[in-house]
């Protein structure tokens, strides 16, 4: 009696877990192949990262190549490679990817942090900025919270607000056209 | 793109974009007593074990009871089976549905393939469900993707005599990337308190795994699976037996401890404001030791859904089911009533985050809702507020409710405590309710200098219905809730950046306990092993430096205050934990740009300190200074 019980549970038990394998295997035996190509969205964000370097200057103003950084997952999708053959302030762009914060983070001219980064946002915002790296981010209040550029969304545009206390106190400037079109979060 | 960059600024501002993802919350903003322990912190603390991982976390208790068995808390309640904490890798609870707690011993991981480990205190349960009653601890691994290449690593030293990882990451196509790794420990035993001999705590963990991770449009998945093998050696100060043999003294134990799972997710962006997530798991986890054998099967299902409601309503909500089957081989000393059993939990939950004023006040509502196996329905609910008045300030409040339902083992269970003057036995009660929380929490940020932040924590928690011990007979202690009682607490932590090659991390934490029982109540102890098990005071300093570039030089010291009854046995017995400062440091040479040769030395001085006394059968270790030589190789 008990055992018979015991074999029907096995039996719902085995069926159940089939049906779990079956759809984990679904999952791995027909992945949906469609060519990646960058958003609108990245594309438009890579040149504004490129666009921006105008406007900034940078304390320690002979620094080359112009090194324009991500940090963790590269959310552009190659729509960054186009920058590599321009030029900001006559200085070659150089791309650089990092998956942790160390000392050489400090050789950035400008830092993006994509979202997915978000968990690692206080460490790498405390690194970059005491060594004049210029921070940009689309995450949420970026600029209270000790960024310097904060990417925002508005009727389908992008925007900027701009922690001008850290810009400064990181010794760069920001030309006034690019602050005209910012919101400013911070004077002091 | 050429085109794109040949535009005026004043023309890309002026662009618009179909769709824009959907904007991260802010870390920094979160309503919650957050820490998030890198994988930087990780490699430069020389950490080997996942429970090693969380002891610099602020106002994070970790204790060593022996060499193979940690105790983890947050704001007290701590223990080797402390059931308040909930943990997490990848999405899987390894909360242990028979007596609760984790088995730290046999959560093995590539430390190096960690990406972050979030650590909450203070309620999660709203979202996180039952259990998250005083923190919670979830541990993330990189993708498949950011882990591609060969990894090895291995390592020699007194105590971890022999640590061994290979880790291999390959593409697969365009969309796919895994990896796969095996890693070993071997450790050495430690000794017994006041030369008592050797502990016989010595002890091995091997573990083999994979991850594969794609994405295609707006699909993306993972699938990743652990396989966990470990012996421990262990040393019980008595194991009962039936009259009149009664106890048999100091038994030399085997723990043989097998353990695998299988995890699939698969996630998809519906549009820019819309995110789906499916994930399924299975979880088997198996240990015999001398005094019982304990197996589980555990299969979850659980979706989300995010969602953005207009410009101020950001909604996450989902469901979740879970299905625990366990079996027992009980023994004279611990009997799980029924042996073979199946629980079902059901799940949902919602949170709403509402813009009030957008950057300034955010209101965050939820609850979770949940119906188990013990106690039916449990609702938990949260209201969290963020304030930010300024740029650089945050203030955050929280007022949450958080339950600890029954384990297996508060619901049926027989547990021979003494064997004089009769055999006394605690046992489970299926009547026993859930404890409760009512926590209500304040917290500040700093984050508007390059270089200092400042974190600042106080809650007050108002317990009730804690598990009591009480007698149904003169050798029948029967499980209740007849102990409350109130916690408070300060949590301050600050990071300095001392200079472009020196970073200084602090924090100091203060906790204050006082659970009671109420006037019909029996039990005489066991509010007073919840008053004593904790440390009052706790502070801990990490001090990283760079130097010439190929050079890491670390060091790191804590403080954990006394502690006077660490559990029943101690409190009987006794013992209590002297205060003591733990003092580290790793030194880090990297030779080539693909290999790092590091030393690694804890409690530097100090041959050897008692940290924690266990519940039944623990005999008391001292946990001796280590020194570890370690070489990473990464191409």
């Amino acid at each position: 009696m008990l055992s018979s019980k015991g074999f029907g549970q096995l039996g719902m038990m085995l069926r159940r877990r089939a049906a779990v394998v079956i759809s984990l295997a679904l999952i791995l035996l027909f992945p949906v192949s469609i060519e990646a190509s960058p958003s609108d969205e990245y594309r438009l964000k890579a040149a504004l990262l490129f666009k921006l370097g105008d406007f900034v200057t940078w304390p320690d103003s002979d620094r080359e190549p112009f090194e324009i950084c991500v940090f963790g997952k590269n959310p552009f999708d190659g729509a960054l490679v186009a920058l590599q053959a321009r030029k900001v302030k006559d200085k070659q762009i150089a791309l650089r990817f990092f998956d942790r914060v160390n000392a050489n983070l400090g050789q950035c001219h400008i830092l993006y942090i994509p979202a997915s980064e978000n968990m690692h946002i206080s460490s790498v915002i405390m690194s970059a900025s005491y060594n004049s790296v210029l921070t940009i981010s689309d995450i949420q209040n970026f600029a209270e919270t000790g960024g310097m550029i904060e990417l925002t969304k508005k009727n389908n545009r992008i925007g900027f607000r701009i922690n001008l206390r850290v810009v400064k106190e990181a010794k760069i400037k920001i030309a006034s056209p690019l602050l005209e079109l910012a919101t400013i979060v911070s004077t002091e | 793109m050429d085109h794109l960059l040949d535009l005026p600024l004043l023309e890309l501002l002026d662009m618009e974009v179909t769709s824009v993802s959907r904007r991260e919350q802010n870390l920094l903003t979160a309503p919650a007593a957050i820490h998030v322990v890198t994988n930087d912190d990780l490699r430069r603390r020389g950490i080997t074990s996942v429970a090693d991982a969380l002891r610099m976390v602020p106002g994070i208790h970790v204790a060593s009871i022996d060499g193979n068995k940690w105790v983890v808390s947050s704001r007290g309640h701590g223990g080797r089976f402390s059931n308040k904490l909930l943990v997490q890798i990848d999405g899987r609870s390894v909360y242990t549905p028979a007596f609760s707690g984790v088995y730290w011993d046999i959560q093995d991981l590539v430390i190096a393939d960690i990406d972050r480990i979030e650590v909450i205190r203070g309620p999660g349960a709203a979202l996180w469900g039952a259990n998250a009653v005083n923190g919670v601890v979830s541990i993330t691994t990189k993708s498949a993707e950011a882990t591609q290449g060969w990894l090895l690593e291995a390592g020699t030293g007194n105590q971890l005599s022999g640590l061994a990882t290979l880790r291999y990451g390959m593409e697969i196509d365009d969309n796919q990337k895994a990896r796969f790794y095996l890693k070993s420990r071997q450790y050495e035993s430690n000794d017994r308190v006041a030369n008592a001999g050797d502990a016989n705590d010595d002890w091995d963990v091997s573990s083999a795994g994979f991850r594969l991770d794609g994405a295609a449009g707006d699909d993306s998945w993972t699938l990743q699976g652990d396989l966990f093998q470990a012996n421990e050696d262990q040393l019980l100060s008595a194991v009962f037996q039936p009259a009149p043999v009664f106890a048999q003294a100091e038994v030399k134990d085997k723990v043989d401890s097998t353990a695998w799972n299988i995890l699939g997710r698969w996630e998809r962006n519906h549009n820019s404001d819309s995110t789906s997530t499916l994930q399924l798991y299975w979880d088997h986890t198996k240990r015999n030791e001398v005094y019982a054998g304990q197996k589980h099967d555990t299969l979850d299902v659980d979706f989300q859904n995010q969602l953005s409601l207009g410009e101020n309503h950001s909604l996450v909500w989902g469901l979740g089911y879970r299905r625990v089957e366990a079996r027992y081989r009980n023994s004279f000393s611990i009997k799980v009533i029924p042996e073979s059993q199946n629980t079902d939990l059901y799940s949902a939950f919602f949170q709403d985050q509402i813009t009030l004023l957008p950057s300034v006040l955010t209101l965050t509502l939820g609850s979770k809702f949940e119906h188990n196996e013990f106690t039916g329905f449990e609702v938990q609910p949260s209201a969290r507020v963020m304030w930010l008045p300024a740029a650089g300030h945050s203030v955050w409040a929280s007022i949450s409710r958080a339950v600890r339902t029954p384990s297996i083992g508060d619901n049926g269970s027989d547990v021979v405590s003494s064997p004089v003057p009769a055999f006394m036995v605690v046992r489970g009660n299926e009547d026993f309710q859930s404890e409760t929380v009512d926590a209500y929490e304040i917290g500040y940020r700093y984050h508007g200098s390059n270089q200092f932040t400042i974190d600042a924590t106080a809650f007050y928690n108002e317990y009730d219905d804690y598990r009591s011990f009480e007698f149904s007979s003169p050798t029948v202690l029967l499980m209740d809730n007849q102990i409350y009682g109130n916690s408070s607490g300060l949590e301050l932590s600050g990071v300095w950046q001392a200079a472009r090659w020196w970073q200084l991390k602090a924090s100091y934490s203060y906790l204050h306990l006082d659970m009671k029982n109420r006037q019909q109540s029996t039990d005489t102890i066991n509010a007073l092993v919840l008053n004593g098990s904790y440390a009052k005071n706790m502070w801990k300093l990490q001090s990283s430096m760079d130097v010439a570039d190929a050079w890491e030089i670390d060091a790191w010291f804590y403080y954990v205050g006394s502690i006077d009854a660490p559990s029943t046995v101690a409190l009987m017995a006794g013992t209590s934990i002297d205060d003591y400062v733990s003092t580290n440091a790793r030194v880090a040479w990297k030779y080539h740009p693909d290999v790092e040769l590091s030393v690694t030395a804890n409690n530097i001085f100090d041959s050897g300190h008692l940290e924690y006394v266990g519940e039944h059968f623990s005999v008391p270790t001292e946990i001796s200074r280590s020194v570890l030589a370690q070489i990473r190789w990464q191409f």
